[in-house]
């Protein structure tokens, strides 16, 4: 089979599969797979070690050809796992087709299938332009109801019951992750550290330093952090305006910090989800949302923006 | 480390960011202007120390500037910078894309390593020997 023998997508073609049995699982998607594969495209598989034993054992030999990878390890922080997808596809000779099998780790609390329905949404703004068609199986025996409600407003098409249908509940992804605003709660009690007159992204860089310090964090991820928070406080002098301010709070397990200035917000809901190079603008949101576990942009009562950042002491994820 | 010299600009083979010297008023730097060295290499060598960060980084700029006017390569020394911020990725790809290629970094430490693989910009690393660029 050669490339040009693939009806190839245009443009990101994006489905989710409902599926509530092994046998839908393997009966569904491996013959989509072989198809695939004998259209000439490239073919990528995310999923969790068990589906991949399922799907190799419909596939046959044809797995030997199709690319693997443990969705455990792929699917940690929806920032890195779009920039992932963004590399990958980007590598491929322009005009190869992609056929992808991506199996979303939804975790276990409502955050988290928030940030990750919203990760599905994005992914229709930040993979727009390859020609790709994903598929996201959705296993309806142990993902919640809350999630499963959501893929028809994710993705162009459904498939469910061995039909696949174009989603008339689809809608943009501007739109989408608007609904899906995650509002940052911030600590209820006085900030460790506050600045206002005096800061710059200097002062908070080092004061975030100086108090992360006192935790058992490793230094390298003591200054990625610190470039998260120098970042927004940048974009607060460059984008935003005076007064500002910038607190943190830190906890046993986890360091939290409030930007804030007084100028006009960015209506832009999709900021800094674009993977960006250093030669284009609007990196620094993108860079700290790989850094912090949570970034999250709200209304400050100071009148402009809020930028949330919070990390965890546990380890960081997705790297 | 070679003497300083107040050598003609194009005897000028390495040169030195001072640390922090940040331009806003009331913020803590040394406001002494960029450090012109002479070096013994053939590739002109631009010393980074210290925090870069928006605040200063317009002295990277000015130099990285005047030294590919007259080079077709640089290489930037990263040994004593502990810090930097995405306007100095930037600048960076910026003289690259100028130079076709023809910047390098040397030196980076675990965190300058890490940003710049993380924006893809690890291509620019090099070990420590300049002559590594030649052409």
């Amino acid at each position: 089979m050669t490339a040009s023998m693939a009806p190839a997508p245009r443009a990101l073609d994006h489905d989710a599969f409902v599926y509530s049995s092994d046998e839908e699982y393997t009966a569904t998607l491996a013959p989509l797979v072989q198809a695939a594969l004998d259209t000439g495209n490239e073919v990528f598989v995310v999923v969790s070690p068990e589906k991949e034993t399922l799907l190799r054992r419909g596939l046959g030999s044809a797995a030997d050809v199709v690319s693997w990878f443990d969705a455990v390890e792929r699917y940690r922080h929806p920032v890195k796992t779009l920039a992932g997808y963004d590399a990958i596809l980007r590598a491929l000779p322009s005009g190869t087709p992609a056929f992808v099998v991506g199996e979303v780790e939804f975790g276990g609390d409502e955050r988290s299938w928030r940030e990750w329905t919203r990760y599905e949404s994005i992914a229709n703004a930040v993979l727009q332009h390859y020609p790709a068609r994903v598929i996201c199986p959705y296993d309806e025996r142990s993902l919640p109801a809350a999630v499963i409600e959501q893929v028809a407003r994710t993705h162009h098409h459904v498939v469910a019951g061995g039909e696949r249908r174009l989603s008339n509940e689809y809608v943009g992804p501007m739109t989408c992750v608007h609904d899906l605003a995650i509002r940052p709660t911030l600590p209820s009690r006085a900030p460790d550290v506050m600045l206002d007159e005096d800061l710059t992204p200097l002062t908070a860089r080092r004061a975030f330093v100086a108090a992360v310090g006192l935790s058992r964090v490793e230094d390298l991820r003591i200054a990625e952090l610190s470039l998260g928070v120098t970042e927004i406080v940048t974009n607060a002098f460059l984008h935003g305006a005076l007064p500002a301010r910038f607190r943190l709070w830190l906890e046993p397990d986890r360091v939290v910090c409030a930007v804030e200035d007084s100028g006009v917000r960015p209506h832009d809901p999709l900021l800094g989800f674009w993977p960006r190079r250093a030669e284009a603008g609007g990196m620094g949101l993108w860079l700290t949302r790989q850094m912090f576990d949570h970034v999250e942009l709200d209304a400050s009562e100071l009148g402009g923006l809020l930028v949330c950042l919070e990390a965890g002491f546990g380890g960081e994820p997705g790297r | 480390m070679p003497g300083v010299v107040g050598a003609a600009e194009q005897d000028l083979r390495n040169y030195t960011m001072p640390p922090h010297a940040a331009s806003e008023p009331g913020v803590e730097h040394g406001a002494d202007p960029p450090v012109a060295q002479l070096g013994p290499g053939p590739v002109p060598v631009v010393f980074l120390r210290g925090e870069v960060d928006f605040s200063n980084v317009v002295e990277l700029q000015r130099l990285l500037h005047r030294v590919s006017a007259n080079s077709r390569r640089v290489v930037v020394d990263m040994a004593d910078t502990t810090f930097i911020d995405g306007s100095v990725l930037r600048v960076l790809a910026q003289i690259d894309a100028r130079l076709d290629g023809g910047l390098k970094v040397r030196g980076a430490n675990r965190f300058v390593t890490r940003v710049l693989t993380i924006v893809e910009m690890q291509h620019l690393l090099i070990e420590s020997d300049p002559a590594s660029v030649e052409p």
